[in-house]
């Protein structure tokens, strides 16, 4: 394990912004698409990367212990935009809310690439305005 | 109780006694504030249970310390008890990895910690408030060792990916150069009648006299280099006080510009360890966190049924029927009858079973969420944080997604390896750590701690990180209420023969003090209902 790590790690011995543009690690794991309040990324199957598929998997094959992650891949639930644009923003049970954490624009995408990948074959036409629309919507509910 | 031929004077108690017979128990409660003793803990020490009637049985979901505890309390009261756990082992999140452990996660990673013998890393919780005093009383009476945890420690770093050429600062130079920069601004401004403030002449000159004696300002009001200042923040190199005659004559040390430390956003930090809960001392049980859950196993381990699944939780007129079947496929399921339910199952992972409770506690179940995090442990070869940077204990705080190393507070100064906590990582950054192998969160975890501590390149010799939203009994970290109200309640309040215990049903997020709360408050609804049913 040692060995894979040493010739990662010579290149990063100096201070870090300094050398960013030159260096070989994979930016994209430096600032792993993420601050501490937000996703980053814009397109959808690198936001599915980064925030979904530790869970519900690479493939959407979901995840089984004394709960289970459902799984994405071949999802009829997935058929309908309203489903996916609600649990994302709202959570329920294990899936927390990624309200705070994904613009309208993140959701669109994410739910965009869930419905059109992974064995889904929906329209995958969500829009950033409909989900902002939604948000909307499902907050009044919540307070409500 | 008396004794005549004794005769002396009123203890504290007695006295305590008396006013609280004479006036209530408000005067009481501000008599033993006066006289130092109050405590700022509900917890008043061990829970009496009597008349508990005869027969009666009590079905624990759960071997956490929230599960064991009300187990040990409802035995000790007379009940019979039987503890169904997932897992083949008890202890629930009071883990520690140690060397020859082995993990599989959800997704079908799977670790093996190759720690030296004796080294360890707490992957769930870590330090105890000396406050926490449920918790405390238990590791007294079940002979849990503790030492102390160091939280805070002025030698430890803060580092910023921008700011000081990503160079980490030492806690003490930032914290003394912050205080001393903002005493000064606002001494100098009401030196200069400048400050629009209520206070009379006299106080106005107390308050100068006050901001240059916890700033360390000179007679100008200003904070700079003298060897007054470095009495607080430390010398420069080759400047520290000596003997003799070569190179000991102590040498002022330069102070960080107030512009960059406002810019290095490091006042960020800087109350993180006087928060009530980070407050010193902070204690660790000897050993690892998981001696507390091997003391309530001594006591309990026998009622434990290892790798039980609960499929389904069934609430009668007369009783409750757990069905549960074996976690991992192999051996038998089985039916566990009682009278009643504590149920310290995850909301997580409950809300996706299938229990028999109102339709308010099932939507509570579901709209609770629990935090993500991720966890890092990291052994080295040599403690060079303790030999060569002179840290021993205590955590440097950075804004890279690691957002933490924490220093061993066990065996310090030891010639062998020290286990690092690499790594305490929550948002959105816990889930991409979350998507990477095991192997590529522990290449991030070193690339980005080798920023602070190039140490690591050389001293690494192995390490886990593990990301609690894979964890298959738990499915995240630990509760995250927005707003408890009525809904805290309903998930508090024993639903027929079913009450939930754990961390999540506390105003402790996330600390074993409240599992143990929470579970004492299920034992005492279950023991009440016992005793109304005769």
């Amino acid at each position: 394990m040692r060995y894979l790590i040493f010739p990662l790690l010579i290149t990063l011995a100096t201070p870090s912004f300094a050398q960013e543009e030159n260096s070989q690690v994979d930016a994209g794991r430096r600032d792993l698409g993420s601050t501490t309040e937000k996703f980053t990324d814009s397109d959808g199957s690198e936001l599915y990367r980064r925030a979904c598929s530790g869970c519900h998997g690479p493939e959407g094959e979901g995840a089984y212990g004394a709960g289970k992650y459902p799984a994405l891949a071949d999802n009829p639930r997935l058929g309908h935009k309203r489903y996916p644009v609600n649990l994302i923003l709202e959570g329920n049970g294990a899936m927390p809310s990624f309200a705070d954490w994904f613009d309208d624009e993140q959701v669109a995408a994410v739910v965009s690439y869930i419905q059109t990948n992974m064995g889904n074959d929906y329209e995958g036409d969500v829009t950033a305005e409909e989900v902002k629309r939604m948000r909307a919507e499902f907050a009044d509910l919540e307070e409500g | 109780m008396s004794h005549p031929s004794n005769v002396r004077p009123p203890s504290r108690r007695d006295l305590l006694k008396m006013i609280g017979l004479a006036a209530g128990s408000s005067t009481m409660l501000h008599a033993m504030s006066s006289l130092g003793h109050a405590r700022q803990s509900p917890y008043k020490g061990p829970i009496e249970l009597s008349g508990a009637p005869q027969g009666r049985k009590v079905v624990v979901l759960g071997a956490g310390l929230a599960g064991m505890c009300a187990a040990l309390e409802l035995r000790n009261a007379g009940y019979e008890v039987s503890i169904l756990e997932y897992q083949k082992r008890s202890g629930g999140r009071c883990w520690t990895l140690k060397g020859g452990d082995e993990f599989e996660e959800l997704g079908g990673y799977k670790q093996k910690v190759e720690f030296s013998k004796g080294q360890y890393i707490n992957i769930g919780p870590w330090r105890i408030p000396h406050h926490h005093l449920a918790l405390l009383d238990y590791c007294h009476r079940l002979n849990v060792p503790l030492e102390v945890f160091v939280q805070e420690n002025q030698n430890a770093y803060l580092h910023s990916q921008t700011a000081f050429d990503g160079k980490p600062i030492r806690y003490g130079h930032a914290w003394a150069d912050y205080v001393g920069h903002i005493t000064e601004l606002l001494a100098k401004s009401v030196d200069k009648g400048r400050l629009d403030s209520a206070l009379t002449k006299e106080d106005t000159e107390i308050l100068l006299e006050s901001l240059k004696s916890f700033g360390i300002l000179n007679n100008d009001y200003s904070y700079e280099a003298s060897l007054d200042t470095a009495e607080y923040r430390g010398y420069p190199e080759n400047g520290a006080p000596g003997g003799g005659l070569y190179n000991a004559a102590p040498e002022p040390s330069e102070p960080i510009a107030l512009e960059d430390l406002l810019k290095s956003r490091f006042w960020e930090k800087m109350r993180n360890h006087t928060t009530y809960r980070h407050h010193a001392p902070m204690f660790q049980p000897v050993g690892g966190m998981e001696e507390i859950a091997h003391a309530f196993a001594r006591e309990v381990e026998d009622t434990i049924t290892y790798n039980a699944k609960v499929d389904r939780i069934k609430q009668t007129e007369s009783g409750v029927e757990v069905e549960y079947s074996s976690a991992d496929g192999e051996g038998e399921g089985g039916v566990e009858t009682a009278d009643y339910c504590i149920c310290t199952i995850p909301f997580t992972v409950l809300s996706q079973l299938d229990v028999d409770v109102s339709a308010d506690m099932r939507r509570v179940m579901r709209a609770l969420h629990y935090h993500e995090a991720v966890k890092a442990g990291l052994e080295m070869k040599r403690r060079f944080w303790e030999r060569d940077e002179q840290i021993y204990g205590g955590i440097t705080l950075t804004d890279l997604p690691i957002a933490e190393i924490s220093y061993p507070s066990a065996e310090m100064h030891s010639n062998g390896p020290g286990v690092l906590l690499g790594a305490y990582v929550y948002g959105p950054h816990a889930y991409a750590f979350n998507s990477m192998s095991p192997k590529e969160r522990l290449e991030t975890v070193l690339e980005q701690g080798a920023q602070i501590h190039p140490q690591y390149r050389d001293e690494f010799s192995n390490g886990v990180v593990l990301s609690w939203h894979r964890v298959p009994w738990m499915l995240g970290c630990y509760s995250d209420w927005d707003d408890r109200g009525r809904d805290y309640e309903i998930a508090a309040t024993m639903d027929n023969r079913f009450v939930c215990a754990g961390e999540h049903i506390s105003y402790l997020p996330g600390w074993q003090e409240g599992s143990l709360l929470s579970a004492l408050d299920a034992v005492r609804q279950v023991h009440d209902r016992a005793v109304k049913e005769g």
